[in-house]
């Protein structure tokens, strides 16, 4: 007698995941509200940003409709707002973070002396960066006031001007002023930053230049600042975003003004969106703004990567 | 009575511990997010088994404003008259305002009242958000109590809509009058020539005579009460809810556009009686420079009342005289209205408050009494009477979203004071803008 074995019964197919879920089901699991709020909060506005940018969309007009490229027509145009305020952009974005980068980097090289008191130094060179821009910016449109500002008193009883000069209020200085508030703020970040970034220069390399003969000058130029290329590069570029789509701190200082002296494409956005309900035009400005940031992320991309292959070969 | 005063209310009046307070602001922060989806805004008032409805509010007072506790004492009368509504009031400033509500009606999710400047209330009226309060207002046996043209700003169409007034800040030529006796000015101006008349004196005596707003939300309501007082308007109702700007219509129009350009232009460059920093001046800045006399006049609101207290010595001669006129004297109806909107899931108890604020017992106490919208409350004083006198001169903007149109009247004058167009060439560029954006706006 033959012994039969019982065939088993067919077991229900197993839910089959795709290989990769399978695998990094956990890790997808992780990432997945990173992934939403990136969604919600980033590409669904800048979508709708780009719909709107080619709509007809007024809030104090009932409806809307599809005008395609009209809306980049008509600021690309206009030469009494838009490229003044692109200049002043320019101007703003390259004089702030110009200004922010040698200010900080000298503040950074000095703290980086076997200074008396340099922790007290590099304590008290944070002071404007935690400020609050609020309190920075009415801080400094009280200085600069012409009729109760410290700030020309100042300047007055130095001698180093004839009358009072209302800086914010002028159409020849209002920007440069807002610039030099917004240096005074900012500096601080560059200094810190560098100043780590120099700590990490290898003290040897100097030494032997040093012994070698090279000037104090020459081995800044050719040891020390080649070494801060990475990090500069990455704060400067960082900055010239930061900078770029400031509102706050201009809007604060001048709300754009006088007469536009001072206004940039960021708070030209915002006066249209917010002040004049011009949404659609204000849509096509934002999209024209991230078009130009994207050519700078571009091309610190391409800085990036052709740093990098010589570095490999 | 039973009362629910509110958290802030606690906290002034030193009956809740800072511990709570904070407890209470982060109960309150995570509330919505918890009981929304199950009870809307609605909570069961504890021990009580009666609903208690939470309004949110939206105002400007803050905390270190001078009106503070008589404002917050206005919220107590209400809710101690209404323990099943809790008004939660939210502090956002005069300039953030507006933008506030733009952004949340685009979201959806409006509060159910809001304090409203006059201007914002055809923008919301444009953007037909705005609640109809006809059937409310035409049943409150109250509403003939209150002054005519603070009706007329949130009168549409013979309906009501949004709110009602319940804040006068009516505009009058505030002046120095000691420094006026020094310069042997005997009479505060009557008209534009007395000004510039006055003005000369003052600067003979070293004394800047005038100061006025180059820019800010201050600037558009000083220079509509002088084309007002030249018998102009920004734009004027052509029917049918649309409007247009009519002085490139009609030379004589634009002469005496031209006219209020050249008196700005004049009294700073001409004369010289405005300091030129004055172009770019917010209200800031001309409030502290008239709360300081360093100039010696300006026109402004009852809130200087509040500079007194910084200022003892130099606000002790402050004095007060009708807006200076060209054909018709004229002022700035400053009516700020509490507003509740379509959307709102507590209509009946928005209504509640709003009729509370403009009715005769909220209106009558400190935070109301000198600034009434109501005719039955009087009250005398220095910073009352002489305000009040103006009303039957006072004026309102036209029913337009004025937006756009600010901007362009605050562009416009800059331009002449920085001495980048002419006055001409200013009141019709200006009169093209407002049509022009009167066209895009829908209001053409």
């Amino acid at each position: 007698m033959g012994i039969q074995i019982a065939r088993p019964a067919r077991a229900a197919p197993a839910l089959r995941l795709p290989r990769p879920l399978a695998r990094h089901g956990f890790v997808y699991l992780f990432v997945l509200p990173s992934v939403l709020l990136l969604l919600g909060f980033t590409v669904w506005p800048l979508l709708r940003t780009f719909w709107l940018s080619v709509q007809d969309v007024n809030l104090v007009r009932p409806g809307s409709e599809f005008v395609g490229l009209a809306n980049f027509r008509t600021q690309l145009a206009d030469q009494t707002l838009f490229w003044p305020a692109v200049w002043h952009s320019l101007v703003w974005t390259v004089g702030s973070v110009g200004g922010e980068y040698l200010l900080g980097l000298g503040a950074a090289v000095l703290l980086n002396q076997p200074l008396r008191g340099r922790g007290l130094f590099r304590m008290l060179v944070l002071i404007p960066w935690t400020v609050p821009i609020v309190i920075a910016a009415m801080t400094w449109r009280w200085i600069l006031q012409p009729e109760y500002g410290i700030g020309n008193v100042l300047l007055v009883r130095a001698g180093l001007l004839a009358e009072p000069v209302y800086w914010l209020g002028d159409l020849s200085t209002a920007l440069g002023a807002t610039i030099f508030v917004n240096v005074w703020r900012s500096f601080p970040f560059y200094t810190i930053t560098l100043l780590a970034a120099l700590q990490a220069v290898p003290k040897e390399l100097l030494e032997a230049a040093a012994i070698d003969g090279a000037s104090a000058w020459e081995r800044f130029w050719r040891i020390t600042l080649p070494h801060l290329k990475g990090v500069s590069l990455a704060l400067i570029v960082l900055h010239v975003v930061w900078t770029f789509n400031n509102v706050e701190f201009i809007w604060l200082l001048t709300e754009g003004g006088p007469l536009h002296a001072s206004e940039t494409l960021a708070t030209l956005v915002y006066r249209m969106a917010f002040r004049t309900f011009e949404i659609s035009e204000a849509a096509a400005l934002s999209v024209m703004m991230i078009v130009l940031l994207l050519l700078v992320g571009g091309g610190y991309a391409v800085l990036g990567r052709r740093r990098e292959e010589r570095r490999t070969t | 009575m039973d009362r629910t005063p509110s958290a802030i209310t606690d906290i002034l009046r030193g009956a809740a511990s800072r511990r709570r307070f904070l407890g209470r602001a982060g109960a309150a922060l995570a509330a919505p997010a918890v009981l929304a989806p199950v009870a809307g805004r609605a909570t069961a008032a504890a021990g009580r088994g009666q609903e208690t409805v939470e309004l949110e509010y939206w105002w400007p007072v803050a905390a270190n404003n001078a009106d503070y506790a008589n404002m917050v004492a206005v919220l107590d009368a209400f809710q101690a008259q209404n323990p099943n509504i809790r008004v939660n009031a939210q502090t956002v400033s005069f300039e953030q305002l507006e933008n506030r509500v733009t952004v949340a009606a685009q979201g959806g999710n409006l509060p159910d009242v809001v304090w409203s400047l006059p201007e914002t209330i055809p923008t919301y009226q444009r953007m037909g958000i705005l609640a109809d309060l006809t059937e409310q207002w035409d049943a409150w046996e109250e509403k003939d109590a209150l002054y005519e043209q603070t009706v007329a700003g949130i009168t549409f169409d013979d309906r009501i809509l949004g709110g009602v007034p319940h804040y006068l800040g009516i505009r009058a030529y505030q002046y120095h009058a000691d420094q006026f006796a020094e310069a042997g000015v005997e009479a505060p101006p009557e008209t534009w020539d007395d000004l510039v008349a006055a003005g000369l004196k003052l600067k003979e005596a070293g004394i800047p005579g005038f100061g006025f707003c180059g820019q800010s939300v201050r600037q558009p309501q000083e220079v509509i009460v002088y084309f007002w007082q030249n018998d102009l308007d920004i734009a004027v109702p052509t029917g049918d809810g649309t409007f247009r700007n009519t002085w490139t219509d009609n030379p004589e129009e634009l002469a005496r556009a031209t006219e209020v350009f050249q008196f700005y232009y004049d009294l700073m460059h001409t004369h010289g009686i405005v300091p030129r920093e004055a172009a770019s001046w917010g209200y800031t800045e001309l409030d502290t420079n008239l709360a300081q006399a360093t100039i010696a006049s300006a026109v402004d609101g009852p809130w200087m009342v509040g500079y007194e207290d910084e200022n003892p010595e130099t606000m002790a001669d402050i004095a007060f005289a009708p807006i200076p006129y060209k054909r018709t004297p004229a002022t700035f109806l400053e009516v700020a209205y509490q507003v509740t909107f379509a959307d709102s899931p507590h209509p009946a108890e928005a209504w509640e408050f709003l009729r509370f604020v403009a009715g005769r017992e909220a209106q009558a106490m400190a935070a109301y009494v000198n600034r009434s919208v109501r005719s039955d409350v009087e009250a005398e004083g220095k910073w009352t009477t002489p305000f009040m006198d103006l009303v039957p001169q006072g004026r309102a903007w036209p029913q337009i979203a004025l937006g756009q149109i600010s901007q362009h009247m605050i562009d416009a004058f800059q331009g002449v004071l920085l001495e980048q167009s002419t006055p001409e060439q200013a009141a019709t560029a200006l009169s093209e803008q407002v049509n022009a954006a009167l066209e895009e706006q829908g209001q053409a």
